[in-house]
């Protein structure tokens, strides 16, 4: 019977002190009755196999003994949804402030050590990612710990939780800002910044490249349709599969207008009359290096505009064809059930 | 498992067996403690009635049922060995009349719910 023992012990192991012997005893026995009533069973002594196989059908020692202790989590079931999205949340600000710094680094480190400053980093976005995921998980199992005292969670207030939101409804206030300032922009751009023509600031003279003349119009248009399209949601505010493809379409000709405008060293001189030419020449080359340069960025950041605006197409569609073909205006109100 | 049945049906099967099992077992316990027993006994009278219940399953339940002062418990010597013999207390006789009712209830809605279920389809 040397091997209950060592069971018995191994139980024990994972057994609080204050109850080890009292469970322990009771197990003892009832394991003993068991093979008393085997050997009864069988006509022999058990053999050393057979107690194993009694044992082995108890289950493992760190389980059986499990069975015992309280029902313990680091971060119970109540708290891990909200425990799940902050992690996400945290986690996608902290990639993207690396993402931020990763293009920094792209931009400003000259051509030659691009690679080795990427590799160093990619050590400090690995193992920094363990900091913030250590820290809200050590925040959430305090938090744990103070719910199962407190049950703050159970005190909430139904008149405290947020209105409903309809992604689908388009708010009156930002449509007009936007046609607003649509105007004033188109208005600007077609007095100030006339096509083919220099830029005069104070003494500082600045001269297009001839491109610029595409430029100007094609940012005059997209800015007059843009406001025409904010006119349109200001009168029936809510996204429809026509009005989002269309803020797609304009958006999409600003992103690849403003990339081209970053490749296409576009300012061909400056002048001043105190500035040396040769000096302004510099500048004016500089100037177009690091437009150069800040390509990646503006790429990244019209890509990031053109998946919000296909996450608007796709959720407007969705939204569609949930409704149906009678479906009312989402601004409309429904019926109360 | 028979035609039909894919491992996933098995596994949930089990998983809502041993669920509906769960409180069905205390009742069975605070049942059969109205007759002073030790946990082997117990255990073998159940399994005999068809509720089979392991040890590791057992010995937790009691001692949560006797830390709530549902069951009280002794350590006696029965043939030359220590036992711990549980009984049913009278606060936990109370709470099995209440259970016991709740389990009819529970019975004979589940009867109506399935009888409509029944006339339903036909």
């Amino acid at each position: 019977m040397e091997l209950v023992e060592r069971y018995l012990q191994a139980i024990g192991f994972w057994l609080p002190a204050s109850q080890r012997q009292d469970i322990l005893a009771e197990l003892s026995e009832d394991i003993h009755a068991q093979l008393e009533e085997r050997e009864a069973a069988t006509g022999h002594p058990l053999t050393k196999d057979e107690v194993e196989e009694t044992l082995r059908q108890r289950g493992a020692p760190i389980l059986v003994a499990n069975r015992f202790l309280p029902q313990r989590s680091l971060i119970g079931p109540l708290l891990f949804p909200i425990y799940l999205f902050v992690l996400k949340v945290v986690g996608f600000f902290y990639m993207l402030s690396w993402a931020v710094v990763m293009l920094c680094i792209v931009i400003f480190t000259p051509h030659g050590a691009v690679a080795n400053g990427l590799d160093e980093f990619k050590g400090f976005l690995l193992h920094g990612i363990f900091i913030p995921i250590g820290v809200i998980t050590l925040a959430f199992a305090i938090l744990e710990r103070t719910q199962t005292r407190t049950r703050f969670l159970e005190k909430w207030n139904p008149t405290e939780l947020p209105p409903v939101v309809n992604p689908n409804k388009i708010k009156r206030f930002d449509t007009a800002v936007e046609a607003v300032v649509g105007l004033i922009f188109a208005w600007w751009w077609f007095t100030a910044a006339l096509p083919f023509a220099s830029l005069h600031i104070f003494h500082l003279t600045l001269t297009f490249a001839p491109s610029w003349g595409y430029f100007w119009w094609g940012y005059l248009f997209i800015a007059l349709a843009n406001t025409v399209l904010a006119a349109i949601n200001f009168m029936r505010p809510w996204w429809t599969p026509l009005r989002a493809a269309a803020r797609f379409v304009s958006s999409t000709a600003g992103s690849v207008l403003m990339c081209w405008l970053f490749r296409a060293n576009i300012l061909a001189s400056m002048s001043a009359p105190s500035l040396d030419p040769r000096r302004a020449a510099e500048i004016t080359l500089a100037f177009d290096e690091w437009a150069a340069r800040i390509f990646p960025a503006a790429v990244i950041v019209c890509v990031f505009i053109a998946a919000v605006d296909i996450h608007r197409i796709v959720r407007v569609a969705r939204a569609r064809s949930e409704r149906g073909p009678n479906a009312i205006a989402p601004n409309q109100a429904r019926p109360h059930p | 498992m028979s035609y039909g049945e894919s491992p996933m049906t098995t596994e949930s099967f089990e998983n809502l067996r041993l669920e509906l099992r769960r409180g069905c077992l205390v009742l069975a316990v605070l049942a059969a403690l109205r007759t002073e027993q030790y946990g082997y006994t117990l255990r073998k009278t159940l399994a005999d009635r068809g509720l089979a219940i392991d040890e590791s399953t057992l010995y937790p339940l009691l001692r949560r049922l006797e830390a709530q002062g549902l069951l009280q418990s002794q350590w006696r010597e029965e043939d030359k060995r220590n036992k711990r013999f549980y009984r049913i207390t009278e606060e936990g006789a109370l709470i099995l009349q209440q259970l016991l009712t709740e389990w009819e209830q529970i019975d004979s809605s589940l009867k109506a719910v399935l009888k409509e279920e029944t006339h339903g389809t036909r």
